[in-house]
């Protein structure tokens, strides 16, 4: 029943706080609540480590004279503490850091949204079967949903936001199918034992809601929530994808996929790259927040499709903590622009930092042409974040007093935790890995940066002078490129078969609703009859 | 002292009583209501918790049933076993009359369908059963007022409406007298696939199974939402359990493999067809009559599974499609009230206006597409998957077409929260009255309640099979 804690006293919080802003706002009420809340869930979820794994069966349709199939369980074990402390630990910092963000988009709401929201992720995240998380992923989608909606006015940001929910039912279904296939082999499986017949399917539905497989973005623009909720808004789904590839088997990809598995190793390696490279490009990190999530994001399934299911938490620890750390540093105030290198720690994968154990999901069964593009893509990435880190911050003095004191401590949980997942994540977190390959990415990044400076490409920005022709080259290849790499022109192709579909169904329903429907309605029933009498034997 | 009474005088004579004052009592709208929807549910309690010894004790007063009663040289008789059946459609029947104040319900609503949960209620239970055809025609006849109102030209949904359904009649009617002769014939004799044959077609026209299909959309794009929800429910969800009966009766049906296998197929073929059809749809109520051709679908494919359990699910899928269907209806009714149309396109920032209407539209429509926390995903899941292990086609089709109405849930929400007038704001107000939004709300949770614990909720209804001795899976 201690899986529980944490999330009853989010979401009693989040009540609590919702309830005193309508009856009797008070600022520092609420942050201290919210603030008490955090830091109690963040314990109790850091001291659960030491009962793992440990389940909870909710509840169960089975051994009912209803016949159904499928139970409901949590489950707290290596694989989802790691993801349900990091969630915890980017609300707590949200709340923290919040403090120096009330002008701009940090109040009770907000901090009420942020605590449900990381209730609703941490039940995401501790799911035990199919039908959990479904359910998780259900409730969490819909919250998401009308919560951006009643946000947002412009018409653009609708649409983005409904495509943005389109994609994620799109998931639901393919884990609703990947259950399916999966109870052909395995009477109601947990997802610690979920059979290789359906794991390619479970991949795909993880791999839509990252963004990765195929690559899809449907917000490039954040519409209205930017730090704080929109945050944990934006990486607690992504938890909840990271914990599902984390349980994959080893041999997800199927035997019968044979010589074609590059495929999905070519879809990730675009992913992968675009998203660095725009990562690299953006104006500022939010802008860069999609492609941050769907490069490291692709880096994570990647190791699952190289049959190393369990490095892909490193990968996912990467996207969510070193990236909350940038995200939440707002405003950026010159004296705290240090604490961002320690993010470094997080991204780089040196030997025995929390990285490290996640380079065997790259190499898989030996160095490839992939993992030379994954590694590049890696190393893009950490270019862009120091990128970020260079820029320029203000001054502490705009902050209030008690500010100044929590929202480097904000940052600081953020790192700790980094360094702490490294140290006790899970068994073999902390290992020596494959040394030479983050030599290798560490060497290319130095090289790159060095280089840029060399061609004039000044700091902070990392920007090419405007005059310079490899601008005029990159301005008209990007948006060309884009457009490929994006797979835009695939889903052009799939609307138009769709709207095709749907003009054959209109005039099929047409013709049957029309003035010769009845006579129409007669010939189909002969051709049916004639059909199903020759295909089935009385 | 001890009175004797039966069963259809309670669930069918009473009711139909209570009608004929309702619709004599036309003008006193609440009055109608309240009367049609406490006997509704009254009546439904009392089948819930009805004795199985028959007998109700009041004090020194003994009130004795039986199951029979005998009209115009026919019986109807209505078993303990089926009364779970009966609760459920008169609970569902409580539900609509009581909040058919909306909108522009028609005045006979609360009479009509009371008076049409009684026939269908007298269908259940006449012997021989082969009358229960003509029951059911009467219901439909019923039924026609208040898709078209007296002093208004018919429309050509409505007329093909009667005209189907009519011309179920003479096939079932023959069927029967045909299958009366069959059950003594050797299993090669032709006249079996004959009489099979016949009646398949008297049942999907009944059920208006494709290509049958076609006034569905014609008559729900014209008619009252409250109306035609209430039909597409009670009508094929009777026919499905009176069709149940010639399955328990005739062994050649029961046991023959390729009956359930055509079943299997239709069944995927309507949800296919229905899926599809819904997800290009530009107006909600006809989107609304393709998306019951997939529940019709669901229905056919559970009775194709019959022999994996699928009964079971056929019957726990009725009460969460009625909560569905009476949500659905109902908030479309609503839209049609304060939208003025049912289009899509009239609906640009509807949800901006009316958010929980809005927020109940969408989780309708997702829990008769079997959207996981709703009513009728446990079941969904269970056949969908149960049809995937009997063929991987029907398993794929089957989530295809389920597939539709998520589409068009999407299309839907794009045009709803799309502001009326760009660039100016446009914010969100809840203008929906109290009485709008209560019941919205209420049923939201229910459908939820019912998806999480479908157990708790759904047990009760399968009881029914055992009054179908041969098929009952509790044997």
């Amino acid at each position: 029943m201690l899986i529980l804690l944490p999330i009853g006293l989010l979401l009693v919080a989040a009540l609590v706080i919702t309830i005193l802003d309508r009856v009797r706002p008070n600022y520092g009420t609420a942050w201290l609540i919210a603030t008490g809340v955090s830091l109690t869930a963040w314990l109790a979820i850091f001291i659960f480590r030491l009962w793992l794994p440990t389940t909870l069966p909710v509840l169960s349709w089975e051994g009912t004279e209803l016949n159904l199939s499928g139970y409901f369980s949590l489950v707290m074990d290596y694989q989802s503490w790691p993801y349900a402390l990091a969630l915890m630990t980017i609300t707590l910092a949200i709340v923290l850091t919040g403090a120096a963000r009330t002008r701009y988009d940090s109040a009770p709401k907000a901090w009420a949204a942020s605590l449900t929201i990381t209730a609703l992720g941490l039940v995401a995240v501790q799911s035990g079967t199919s039908l959990t998380m479904m359910l998780a992923w259900v409730i969490v989608d819909l919250f998401e949903l009308f919560y951006l909606l009643r946000l947002a006015d412009a018409d653009q940001f609708n649409f983005r936001i409904v495509l943005s929910y389109g994609v994620r039912v799109g998931s639901v279904m393919m884990l609703f199918l990947a259950t399916m296939v999966g109870w052909q082999s395995v009477h109601s499986f947990n997802l610690n034992t979920i059979p290789q017949s359906s794991g390619l399917l479970f991949l795909l539905a993880a791999g839509l809601r990252l963004g990765v497989l195929p690559l899809n973005l449907p917000f490039l623009q954040e519409p209205v929530l930017r730090r704080g909720g929109g945050n944990i808004l934006r990486l607690a789904p992504v938890a909840s994808s990271l914990v599902l590839l984390a349980r994959l088997p080893e041999n997800t990809l199927p035997a019968n996929l044979g010589g074609n598995s590059w495929i999905l190793f070519a879809l990730l390696a675009i992913a992968a790259l675009y998203a660095a490279f725009r990562w690299l490009a953006a104006k500022d990190e939010i802008e860069g927040r999609p492609f941050w999530i769907v490069g490291w994001a692709s880096l994570a399934t990647a190791s699952v499709l190289n049959g190393e299911p369990q490095a892909s938490i490193a990968w996912g620890l990467a996207l969510l903590l070193p990236g909350s750390l940038l995200f939440l540093y707002y405003p950026r105030i010159q004296r705290m622009n240090f604490l961002l290198y320690f993010g470094l720690i997080g991204l780089v994968g040196w030997p025995y930092t929390p990285l490290s154990s996640g380079w065997v999901g790259l190499v898989g069964s030996g160095f490839n042409l992939w993992t030379f593009l994954f590694v590049l893509a890696q190393t893009v990435m950490i270019l862009g974040y120091l990128n970020r880190i260079l820029q320029p911050g203000g001054e502490a003095g705009a902050l209030e007093s008690w500010a100044r004191l929590v929202f480097p401590l904000g940052l600081i949980i953020i790192i700790q935790t980094t360094i702490g997942l490294g140290l006790i994540g899970w068994p073999g977190s902390l290992t020596l890995g494959l040394w030479w390959l983050p030599l290798i990415s560490s060497i290319l990044a130095a090289a790159a940066f060095f280089l840029s400076r060399r061609l004039g490409i000044s700091p902070p920005y990392l920007q090419l002078p405007a005059s310079s022709r490899l601008t005029q080259v990159l301005e008209w290849a990007t948006p060309r490129l884009e457009s490929i790499f994006r797979l835009e022109w695939l889903y052009r192709a799939l609307w138009s078969i769709y709207t095709l579909l749907g003009r054959i169904l209109q005039i099929f329903s047409q013709t049957l609703e029309g003035e010769g429907g009845i006579l129409w309605t007669a010939l189909l029933l002969l051709l049916l009859i004639a059909a199903l009498a020759r295909g089935a034997n009385f | 002292m001890t009175l004797n009474l039966s069963t259809p005088t309670l669930w069918v004579l009473l009711p139909l009583a209570a009608a004929l004052i309702a619709l004599a009592a036309l003008n006193r709208r609440t009055f109608a209501i309240l009367l049609t929807s406490i006997t509704a549910f009254a009546l439904s309690i009392l089948a819930r918790f009805f004795p199985e010894s028959l007998v109700i004790a009041f004090g020194p007063l003994t009130v004795s049933f039986s199951e029979s009663l005998g009209f115009l040289g026919r019986e109807i008789s209505l078993r303990y076993e089926i009364l779970p059946f009966i609760s459920m459609i008169y609970f569902v029947t409580s539900l609509w009359t009581l909040t058919s104040g909306i909108g522009k319900t028609p005045q006979t609503f609360p009479a009509t369908s009371l008076a049409i949960t009684a026939l269908v209620t007298a269908a259940l239970g006449v012997a021989p059963f082969l009358y229960a055809a003509l029951l059911i025609e009467t219901a439909v006849l019923v039924s026609i007022p208040m898709l078209s109102p007296l002093g208004q030209p018919p429309r050509p949904g409505v007329l093909r409406y009667l005209t189907l359904q009519t011309l179920a009649v003479p096939f079932i009617l023959l069927a029967g007298w045909l299958l009366s002769g069959v059950e003594a014939l050797p299993p090669e004799s032709p006249l079996i696939l004959q009489s099979a044959l016949i009646l398949g077609i008297g049942i999907a026209l009944w059920l208006s199974i494709f290509p049958f299909h076609s006034w569905m959309p014609m008559v729900d794009e014209h008619s009252n939402p409250m109306v035609t929800s209430f039909l597409q429910f009670m009508i094929p969800a009777v026919v499905i359990l009176f069709s149940l009966n010639f399955l328990n009766r005739y062994t050649f049906l029961r046991e023959s493999p390729g009956l359930y296998q055509i079943l299997q197929i239709c069944g995927v073929i309507m949800i296919a067809l229905g899926g599809g059809w819904t997800a290009f749809q530009k107006n909600l109520k006809r989107a609304f009559g393709f998306s019951c051709l997939t529940e019709t679908g669901f229905s056919l494919l559970a009775i194709g599974l019959a022999n994996e359990g699928g009964l079971i699910w056929l019957m726990i899928l009725l009460p969460a499609r009625a909560l569905s269907y009476w949500l659905w209806g109902f908030i479309l009714s609503l839209v049609e009230q304060h939208a003025g149309s049912a289009d899509l396109e009239h609906l640009e920032g509807f949800a901006r206006r009316y958010p929980i209407l809005a927020i109940g539209l969408l989780l309708a429509q997702l829990s008769v597409a079997g959207m996981p926390l709703l009513a009728e995903f446990p079941t969904k899941i269970t056949l969908l998957t149960t049809a995937l292990r009997s063929g991987p086609a029907l398993g794929a089709w089957g989530l295809i077409g389920t597939l539709g109405l998520f589409l068009f849930t999407l299309r839907l929400l794009m045009h709803m929260v799309r502001p009326e007038t760009e660039g100016e704001p446009n914010p969100w107000r809840v203008n929906e009255s109290f009485l709008e939004y209560i019941p919205v709300l209420a049923m939201v949770v229910i459908l939820i309640l019912t998806g999480l614990f479908p157990n708790a909720f759904l047990t009760n209804i399968t009881q029914t099979l055992t009054a179908f001795s041969q098929l009952n899976p509790f044997n």
